[in-house]
């Protein structure tokens, strides 16, 4: 029954009519670990009764009715106004506009059109200050990587299972590294998801500019195990989210400084970030050079997301420009290697500031610390 | 970079190319299996290969365990180094080796898997009875010795009809030791000691395993295999030696003995083919001895004798010259002028489909030079290892090895090698190296030696393709390239290029994170069609065999499927090669019977027991069929008939094509498990 799915509500999409528009992104989801965008809209909206308990409601109600006429309209109390202490109150879909909201009010993208040799590239802005750029990987380099995709495929068979339950968000997989529950870890989920949906709407922005066709559109021998999604390849939105998700977790590991093997989880969760990203190369549909640019994608994300929570610190700007190279977490983590492979930190730093619905997340999200 | 080693602290000076990479802290040594990893090493295992002085010092305690012949030319040993500090640094540990070894004074070690200082007694008496040790109740008819893995010496399947069990003794050779003991390291189950935990503990099978250390959490090398539900040393032993409804098959007589030896975690372990022969050929010389006890035991002459040793690695010489080759063939042939029916049985292995073997003739090399392919894959979190062999006994004149590594790989990485001796290494083999760099941090050996100077060898050790090893450094993942260049000495007719991929697989899901490398036909690149029948082109499977299964006289044992009576996909096949008028001709590793690998299409492996009485389970390969042999070669001495008495000839007019007889041999072993569901009634009377 609807009015009973509290938490089973996770995976709608129904309900927010105004994000309609979003039924688009059904790559995302329709794995067995379905999330999709919903990650929390629809959550906790009651939609409306069956017409039997609708029906006896109403007969109830004019059964009930003479022992209320009496009575008066005595309430004057009124919510706060503009009060984030009102966001516990909120419907959790309802709260997920709000960050969705927070997220993409500042949000730019700018393409620019290469001269004189130069590539195309697209630059990604926060409150209207750079923090990311891209440069348009060329065709003969995607040409090169899909050696690689070929590489890669062959751990299909082995990693068929997570490959398939990473469709949709891998929320389990990171739940399963911080030992998280939904009666103890309400806020953390939270606060994984409203990043997951930043990080998918910033990737799709980018990817929407820099337009790379997948591996399997320029060599007919990558044959994919799963569906080839219906946008770009480059950068890859699995990796931005994983690599958000993967800088919030870090974040929040610190923060809540009660893990005795904070360390060694930390060092799970950076694999993991990377092995999501790996398995999309191995499944056939993204390009070791898609998880760079997420990566790095990813890692401005989760720091904007912890900026607008108000526990950020002042985020350093990032430019990529690909070469022929394989991806790991240890080579895009250590500056100078990254350097090397085309990472390169500009020198710039940009501050921006916290949002209310985000503070108030990441707030309940710390609250939530284990004793471990 | 790695250290400078004097000539005396030159691991390689005493062994071989795999000891300096496995023991080297700059080469391999973080890649390896925890056993060393974790090192320096104070108790280690050893082969002396001829003549030396295997004497304890001050320093040094060396033990041997039993041997059936007190004068082998190969003999295992263990040593315990008490001048290792086993807290101290690791940085060194092949000077340190080279320095034990020196002190030997013999000619050539392989050097094997160190071990736990909790499974050396204290005293060890090599002539002594184990403890508490009984001959069997009547004249064993024949002795079944089983070489495995998480063998479970308790279960219902090894009782004879009185419920006494048939298993007189089982040796752990990872165990917890006692303080004394009959075998060098870890311990011995005798007949008497199942029969008192079976009192002691009734049906509560695992509690009677922790009691006997046979579970142990806190040695890795035992572990808890024995509380999964099937292990490949339960599957095994079912089919070679046990009696039970999920085996299905002729019943073995109640005087059929049983002698047990279950190995290291490690020798499933390691990828490397390092390592293990020193616990397997103990095991076979501890069967063997223990065999000639029980006969004396009764005042009679040997016993008949088969072992079953369902294990193997896919490189090495293959051509029987290996150190354990030539030890089993000597035991062996040593053994039979005693007692004739005497049989070490071995699987030919599952790796005939796998790309792991190539051979070149002269009509493959253009310009006196070949070309292939080494495709290493991705998120391999071993190392991965590929043997050049040359001809035997030809000298090579300015060939050379050269490397490249896979396209987009830092510059300046492709490596030549001249094969041939390197005049600045003193003592030991002929031998050269030379390391593989990415910056200043190695990723690859390349190796040339003249391997138990007979025969030359060129090896490339690769560290994993996997990062956050936490070693900075990984391998690239991709397709290798390897030319051999002959110069101006071109092979002679007849004469070939032999390679062969180390397996590096993941075992038994130990965890290993080992992912199998592969050869690549250039000059082919269309993969072969499925279901299409093996051609001889110069990646393939005929030669593709166990590579410690060649020795002359060990039973060899392809597989079959019982629906098709065809061979199966996986099993590995003898070599070929072409005689003068281009025909194909089967080499001498040829099997000596095939034997039921799977029943059906749709009905892989065999049917057999579990770890715990009761329980059942189906494994898949040519270890299972070897153990078929076994049984049928059990049931044949103990009725006083020859070894492959019943076994059907199947090429008895015309003989086959050489590549139809290299995958079968000339034998065909009878199907031996049913696949009929147990019986309820049967099952409970075999439990009480």
């Amino acid at each position: 029954m609807a009015q009973y799915g509290g938490f089973g509500g996770f995976g709608g999409f129904g309900g927010f009519g105004g994000f309609g528009g979003f039924g688009g992104f059904g790559g995302f989801g329709g794995g067995t670990n379905f999330t999709g965008l919903g990650g929390f809209l629809g959550s906790e909206d009651p939609g409306g009764y069956d017409p039997m308990t609708t029906h006896g409601l109403q007969t109830t109600a004019e059964g009930l009715r003479h022992l209320t006429e009496g009575g008066t309209t005595p309430t004057d109390k009124e919510l706060g106004f503009s009060d984030p202490n009102n966001l516990n109150g909120l419907a959790t879909w309802v709260r997920g506009s709000l960050y969705v909201s927070e997220y993409l009010a500042g949000i730019g993208s700018t393409p620019v059109v290469g001269t004189g040799g130069a590539p195309d590239r697209v630059t990604l802005t926060f409150d209207g200050e750079t923090c990311l750029t891209l440069d348009r990987p060329a065709t003969t380099l995607l040409r090169s990587q899909c050696r690689l995709v070929s590489d890669y495929a062959a751990l299909r068979a082995e990693r068929t299972a997570e490959i398939t339950s990473q469709l949709g968000f891998p929320t389990a997989y990171f739940a399963m590294i911080l030992g998280l529950h939904s009666a103890q870890n309400k806020k953390t989920f939270e606060l994984i998801t409203a990043t997951q949906v930043a990080a998918a709407h910033t990737a799709m922005i980018v990817k929407n500019h820099l337009a790379i066709r997948r591996p399997d559109q320029l060599d007919a021998r990558l044959m994919p195990m799963i569906p080839t999604p219906g946008h770009g390849s480059f950068p890859s939105a699995h990796a931005t989210e994983a690599y958000a998700v993967l800088t919030v977790l870090e974040a929040l590991v610190t923060a809540w400084d009660s893990l005795a093997d904070g360390e060694q989880r930390i060092k799970a969760l950076r694999g993991l970030a990377e092995r999501i990203a790996v398995n999309r190369t191995v499944a056939g549909v993204h390009y070791p050079i898609d998880s760079w640019a997420g990566a790095a994608l990813g890692r401005i994300v989760g720091q904007v997301v912890l900026s607008r929570a108000g526990a950020g610190a002042p985020i350093a700007e990032l430019a990529y420009s690909a070469g022929d190279h394989d991806f790991y977490d240890e080579d895009q983590r250590d500056p100078a290697t990254a350097a090397d492979k085309g990472l390169t930190a500009t020198g710039t730093t940009v501050t921006l500031t916290a949002k209310p619905a985000f503070s108030w997340l990441w707030s309940g999200a710390v609250a939530e610390a284990q004793k471990v | 970079m790695i250290p400078h080693r004097h000539d005396d602290d030159r691991i390689d000076k005493y062994t071989g190319p795999y000891e300096r990479w496995t023991f080297s802290e700059d080469l391999g040594r973080p890649f390896t299996f925890p056993a060393i990893r974790k090192g320096p090493s104070t108790h280690i295992t050893a082969l002396m290969e001829g003549e030396g002085m295997l004497e304890s010092t001050e320093d040094l305690e060396v033990r041997i365990p039993p041997l059936w012949n007190d004068t082998p030319d190969v003999t295992p040993f263990a040593m315990w180094n008490r001048s290792v500090d086993p807290d101290g640094p690791t940085d060194a540990e092949d000077a340190d080796l080279a320095r034990c070894l020196n002190a030997l004074s013999g000619t050539r070690y392989r050097l094997n898997m160190p071990i736990d200082p909790a499974t050396w007694p204290a005293t060890y008496d090599r002539d002594g009875t184990p403890d508490g040790w009984q001959r069997p109740k009547v004249r064993p008819s024949v002795i079944i010795g089983v070489i495995d893995d998480g063998l479970p010496f308790l279960h219902r399947a090894f009782r004879d009809a009185d419920g006494d069990t048939r298993i007189n003794l089982c040796w752990l050779q990872a165990a917890r030791a006692d303080d004394s003991a009959a075998v060098p390291f870890g311990r011995e189950i005798t007949g008497a000691q199942i029969e008192q935990l079976r009192a002691q503990y009734g049906k509560h099978e695992l509690r009677a395993y922790q009691a006997a250390h046979a579970i142990d959490r806190d040695l890795p090398e035992v572990d808890t295999v024995l509380r999964h539900h099937a292990t490949h040393g339960a599957h095994i032993a079912g089919i070679a030696a046990g009696n039970d409804p999920y085996v299905g098959a002729s019943a073995l007589p109640d005087d059929a003995a049983i002698i047990a030896v279950q190995l290291p975690n490690t020798i499933a372990w390691d990828t490397s083919g390092f390592g293990k022969e020193m616990m397997m050929l103990s095991a076979v010389e501890y069967i063997f001895e223990r065999a000639r006890r029980i006969a004396r035991a009764f005042n009679c002459a040997e016993i008949p004798l088969v072992i079953n040793f369902s294990y193997g690695w896919s490189a090495n010489r293959h051509d029987g010259q290996s150190s354990f080759e030539r030890a089993v063939e000597a035991l062996i042939t040593d053994r039979r002028k005693v007692q004739p029916c005497t049989e070490l049985v071995m699987p030919t292995g599952n790796n005939f489909a796998n790309d792991m073997h190539a051979r070149f003739s002269g009509d493959d090399l253009v310009d006196g030079s070949v070309s292939f392919g080494w495709q290493l894959k991705p998120d391999d979190r071993t190392s991965s290892y590929l043997e050049i062999w040359l001809p035997p006994d030809s000298t090579p004149d300015g060939w050379t090895v050269t490397v490249t590594p896979p396209p987009g790989s830092p510059a300046g990485m492709q490596t030549c090698l001249p094969v041939s001796a390197d005049a600045q290494l003193r003592g030991g083999d002929p031998r050269r190296f030379v390391e593989i760099e990415v910056g200043d941090k190695v990723i690859a050996q390349l190796s040339a030696d003249k391997h138990q100077n007979t025969r030359w060898r060129v090896m490339l050790a690769v560290i994993p393709t996997a990062g956050n090893l936490g070693e900075g450094r990984r391998a690239p993942v991709g397709m290798w390239t390897v030319t051999v260049d002959t110069g101006t000495d071109p092979l002679c007719d007849g004469d070939h290029i032999d390679i062969w991929v180390q397996r590096d697989d993941d075992p038994t899901q130990l965890g290993t994170g080992g992912q199998q490398s592969y050869l690549v036909d250039l000059s082919r690149p269309t993969p072969p069609r499925v279901l299409a029948p093996p051609v001889l082109t110069p990646v393939r499977g005929f030669g593709c065999l166990n590579g410690i299964g060649t020795a002359p006289s060990v039973f060899r044992v392809a597989g079959y499927m019982q629906s098709t009576k065809k061979p199966v996909a996986y099993s590995g096949s003898a070599s070929v090669a072409l005689d003068s008028t281009g025909t194909p001709v089967v080499e001498a590793n040829l099997p000596a019977a095939t034997a039921t690998a799977d029943q059906g299409w749709f009905l892989s492996g065999l049917p057999s027991i579990g770890v715990l009485s009761g329980s059942g389970a189906r494994i898949i390969g040519t270890s299972a069929a070897a153990a078929t042999a076994t049984r049928l070669i059990a049931l044949n001495f103990a009725a006083g008939k020859a070894a492959t008495d019943g076994f059907e000839n199947l090429y008895p007019g015309t003989p086959p094509s050489a590549l139809t007889l290299a995958r079968t041999g000339p034998l065909r072993v009878p199907p031996v498990c049913a696949s009929v569901p147990p019986q309820p009634g049967t099952t409970a009377a075999r439990v009480s």
